[in-house]
């Protein structure tokens, strides 16, 4: 390096500087350092609360030079929903697997979107239970092997994967649900700018916001981690259509500021 | 100014010991300069490392950056021309 | 000349929380205790303060840890088959070392059970309740005064350990009417440097009750143990009635001491020398003081309204020598005093 060059890329500063504990191309890796761009972008050093929730999410507070704190499976939205009520200038947001948002966790997340907390909610959808090797999520698409479900998920034994963002956003509560995917840098740049609102929102105390985040998780998959991108574009896309299912007016708004 | 000196002016940067080497970075970047290294780091993998014949073409997309799960490239611009030094 | 008024148990219990500094409740409609979130419904907001009907007990309990997270002094009440559900909670509190106050208003179990009182969930409630090397004090109100004083108790000692604190009672002490002395509030709450408030101007705080690496777990226990150990030493509460020269000594709390003590009064008017042991902390129980009337060849008779739980930890106390008798009522059936001196009377 020298005086004219310019780093236009590094770690955000408000991340601890570490490896991280993901397998090799986990989109979870890529989904905390979005995260750790808005948190920085928006110079939220001295207010932000992150929630770690129970799978690949636990460590969660390690990675952010944030207050943390830990959270039983499938409640973080209903300790965000109390941080949030007791100290309303603190900014609290938790990222979720599917095991613990769409599961266990199914009544804390559609109450506090019915309530419209004024919380910020990432949920990282990969199909699978990644930290306990693999089982059966509420998301496991048709057919898609699983440790627990070894002939495939079928609908007379396991039913049907779930669709949260589009049920959220039946709800009156949110602001703003997005679904975005990390598999490709065109869809990781929009994820970011997505994450990046539901902050936002929650800032300007306009309600509820939740971003599902599509996430390769190549072990569960059962394909290399370069194939993994392919994977979601056949498998899981045509599942989880991407695109905005809720967007309030006051955050329309807040998005006509975007710089790029 | 050459187009073959403007690609000396941006360069990648990867900490070897945080890569897993999942091989994003190399199948996103459009120039292919991203090989796998002969070595392998603490995890104990063929980490990813520019290609070095090939290190002058690099355009600074940052396709690689935003796609490795584990931070471990940072990407530099630099006007070095000005200068008439390359870093 | 303090103020008095008629107050029900569950209201007391309310009102001495908002006298302690309460600053966020948490909550869901369970009988017998639907009066208690109401009242709350109403003075919390007119105070101030943080008040939320949650989605289920389950809901209420995450928020009490979120609440108490960053500092706040919260509490939620339930009845039985809520406590259940809030064991999940509640261990993660303990493992954080959250402070909390938890209030148990029981009925008649197990299941869905019957909405009378009772006391089967002493066994769940002493013992920690949940998963893990955990204990709650728990403090047994025997009156209304008592419902808002140890209600008032708890918050205090449960900042004091850093640990939820539980108030146990039954269904009919929460609907029971009586005067009560309204206790001066709060003024000034303790400071939590650990709570998590926005890491401005201080190194980032971390609640949490896991250990990254395995071997530095069992260093975090041994801080809870020592924790529990003190408070056995140091948090035991009971009353003793006429115990100075009693051949019989009765054992009960909450509800059921009510009635014990009628039957007492029965008793020392038939020149029974009848005495009374109130734990008023069912954990730490007071083993001692049994222990030392064992010593003095005492007869005991447990009086408790389940299956038999409490006369379990009368046992330990009192060792294999002495007679204990069980005499009890469950199923949501109030325990009466007749019953109690009908033993009394077998024993002499």
């Amino acid at each position: 390096m020298n005086d004219y060059d310019s780093v236009i890329f590094a770690r955000p500063d408000i991340m601890v500087d570490r490896a991280t504990h993901f397998c090799p191309g986990c989109g979870h890796g890529i989904i905390q350092r979005l995260v750790g761009e808005a948190l920085q972008e928006l110079d939220l050093h001295e207010r932000a609360i992150c929630i770690g929730s129970i799978g690949c999410t636990v460590t969660a507070y390690e990675y952010y030079k944030v207050d943390g704190m830990e959270a039983p499976h499938g409640r973080a939205p209903a300790v965000a929903t109390a941080i949030k009520r007791c100290r309303p200038d603190l900014v609290p947001f938790a990222i979720q697997g599917d095991g613990d948002l769409a599961s266990i966790g199914t009544a804390e997340i559609v109450h506090a979107a019915a309530r419209g907390e004024k919380i910020t909610i990432i949920f990282a959808n990969n199909a699978t239970y990644g930290m306990t090797g693999g089982q059966l999520a509420p998301t496991t698409l048709m057919g898609m092997y699983t440790s627990s479900t070894p002939g495939g998920r079928n609908a007379e034994q396991s039913g049907f994967p779930i669709r949260m963002s589009e049920m959220l956003a039946t709800l009156d509560g949110p602001a703003y649900i997005a679904r975005v995917s990390v598999h490709n840098p065109a869809n990781v740049r929009k994820a970011g700018k997505a994450i990046e609102l539901a902050f936002r929102t929650q800032l300007a105390g306009l309600g509820f916001a939740m971003v599902e985040v599509l996430s390769m998780c190549p072990i569960n998959w059962k394909v290399e981690p370069v194939q993994a991108p392919d994977w979601m574009i056949a498998n899981m896309i045509p599942q989880f259509p991407l695109g905005e299912f809720k967007v309030m007016p006051g955050v329309a708004a807040l998005r006509k500021g975007d710089k790029s | 100014m050459l187009i073959s000196e403007c690609r000396k002016t941006n360069h990648i940067v990867i900490d070897k010991d945080k890569c897993k080497a999942c091989h994003y970075c190399i199948v996103v970047c459009a120039r292919e300069i991203i090989g796998t290294s002969k070595e392998i780091n603490r995890l104990g993998v063929n980490y990813a490392e520019v290609i070095p014949d090939k290190a002058h073409e690099c355009t600074g997309c940052k396709s690689c950056a935003i796609m490795c799960p584990d931070i471990a490239i940072s990407v530099i611009r630099s006007r070095a021309q000005e200068s008439g030094a390359i870093s | 000349m303090p103020e008095r008024t008629l107050m029900g148990g569950n209201i007391a219990v309310a009102e001495g929380a908002i006298l302690a500094g309460c600053q966020a409740y948490f909550g869901y409609p369970i009988t017998p205790q639907n009066d208690l979130l109401e009242h709350m419904a109403r003075r919390m907001p007119a105070e101030g303060r943080v008040f939320l009907q949650t989605e289920s007990e389950l809901a209420a309990i995450n928020m009490v840890y979120g609440a108490a997270a960053v500092g706040f002094r919260a509490m939620t009440s339930t009845s039985s088959p809520g406590f259940s559900l809030q064991q999940e909670g509640i261990s993660y509190m303990a493992g954080a070392e959250m402070p909390a106050v938890i209030v148990n208003i029981m009925r008649a179990g197990p299941g869905l059970g019957n909405i009378g009182g009772a006391q089967g969930d002493y066994m769940q409630c002493t013992r920690g309740g949940g998963h893990g090397d955990y204990y709650l004090i728990n403090l047994a109100p025997s009156t209304v005064q008592e419902m808002m004083d140890l209600t008032m108790l708890a918050f205090d000692l449960a900042d004091k350990y850093r640990n939820p604190v539980l108030v146990v009672a039954d269904g009919f002490l929460g609907q029971v009417m009586e005067s009560v002395i309204i206790r001066d509030r709060v003024k000034k709450l303790p400071e939590k440097k650990w709570a998590i408030t926005g890491a401005k101007g201080r190194p980032k705080n971390l609640i949490n009750s896991f250990e990254m690496n395995p071997i530095d777990h069992p260093k975090r226990i041994k801080l809870l143990l020592d924790k529990f150990e003190k408070m056995r030493r140091n948090e035991v509460r009971y009353e003793a009635l006429n115990t100075e020269d009693a051949d019989i000594i009765l054992v009960a709390y909450g509800s059921a001491a009510r009635s014990a003590i009628s039957a007492m009064t029965m008793g020392r008017s038939n020149k029974l020398r009848v005495g009374l042991i109130r734990p008023i902390t069912l954990f730490p129980f007071p083993y001692q003081p049994l222990a030392d009337l064992a010593d003095r060849g005492c007869k005991f008779v447990v009086a408790e309204m389940s299956g038999g739980q409490m006369v379990e930890d009368v046992r330990i106390a009192v060792g294999n020598q002495n007679e204990i008798k069980l005499v009890n009522s469950y199923g949501g059936v109030p325990l009466e005093a007749d019953p109690i001196f009908e033993a009394i009377d077998l024993l002499m």
